[in-house]
């Protein structure tokens, strides 16, 4: 369950690397788009490498399952309050597509460089990639940070990664046709329920099926927002098709 | 950098006050009310009441709108809304 969370949490944040990454390309090359690119996923691993063993060597495992707890659950509450105003009707449905578009405007608005290195288009890359990749970074931390997590949590971030890539060969299509708000919404639900078990084993409450525990939690929280969704729907204004 | 950092910020914590504060009150409040339980039941109970926090903190950082009574008019969308255009 940890592989699944971390890949699929890692996918979709690193898809809207991607659109940015591509966006950049295809307006100002692709040189300089993945010269930005770069230096960010340096920047992350980094701070990353930095962060992780101080995490673990500063903490006693109580502490560090509710540092951990409460990490996810910042991820994960965002993503599912998001995802639920997304679902209703009330907030723009997430799309690696629209984040295309909308990095591409900016970098077309860029100003132009006659030769040479393109500083602002790289800006603009390394910009996206470091922020979409900070959020890859903590939620992998979190999530193996726990003990015997560490290395499905390192695995499911690089599935993604090599699925993302392979999927930016593809490219644009395939990136207007996937569910991300229900896929983003699904990953809140699933980093809330780590996040609520980890933050109680840390403050030393038992769960009844103790490991099992995520995957009831799991179904509480997809049912609450399956609630607040239904609620949303009735005070919105008749929503259209999407 | 200003707007980087802004954007940072924006990632970890997220875009309202209710989700972190939210945690970090039922996490601080979890520690007296462990003390303060006799032996035994914050073990059986706390993870419960703890779900229950977290379920609130997720009511809370939704529109108002969702705790009032039904059929009253939208909230004001948040500036992301759109009616529903595709892109």
């Amino acid at each position: 369950m940890t592989l699944t969370a971390a890949a699929g949490a890692s996918a979709v944040e690193l898809l809207e690397a991607l659109a940015i990454v591509l966006a950049v390309g295809v307006t100002r090359g692709f040189r300089d788009a993945l010269t930005g690119a770069l230096a960010a996923a340096i920047g992350v691993l980094t701070l990353c490498l930095v962060l992780g063993p101080a995490l673990r060597a500063g903490a006693g495992i109580s502490v560090l399952r509710v540092i951990v707890g409460g990490a996810l659950l910042l991820f994960g509450l965002e993503w599912l309050r998001k995802g639920v105003l997304r679902v209703a009707g009330r907030r723009r449905r997430a799309s690696s597509y629209h984040e295309f578009v909308e990095a591409r405007d900016a970098a077309t608005a860029l100003p132009r460089v006659a030769a040479g290195r393109d500083w602002a288009a790289r800006g603009l890359a390394f910009q996206g990639v470091f922020l979409e990749g900070l959020e890859v970074g903590l939620i992998v931390l979190a999530l193996g940070a726990a003990p015997g997590h560490l290395e499905p949590a390192l695995l499911g971030a690089a599935v993604a990664l090599a699925l993302v890539a392979g999927a930016g060969f593809a490219l644009r299509e395939p990136l207007q046709r996937l569910p991300e708000t229900q896929i983003k919404l699904g990953m809140g639900i699933a980093l809330t329920a780590f996040g609520t078990y980890f933050t109680a084993e840390g403050l030393r409450a038992h769960w009844p099926l103790s490991e099992l525990a995520p995957l009831y939690l799991a179904c509480l929280f997809a049912a609450t927002a399956w609630l607040a969704v239904q609620r949303l729907e009735r005070t919105a204004p008749a929503p259209e098709a999407t | 950098m200003i707007a980087i950092l802004r954007s940072a910020r924006r990632k970890v914590l997220g875009e309202t006050r209710a989700i972190p504060l939210g945690v970090a009150t039922t996490i601080l409040l979890a520690y007296p009310t462990q003390s303060l339980l006799p032996n035994g039941e914050w073990q059986t109970a706390g993870a419960f009441a703890l779900a229950a926090a977290i379920i609130a903190t997720l009511t809370f950082s939704l529109p108002a709108d969702i705790r009032g009574p039904r059929n009253q008019p939208a909230t004001q969308p948040d500036p992301n809304t759109t009616t529903r255009t595709n892109p």
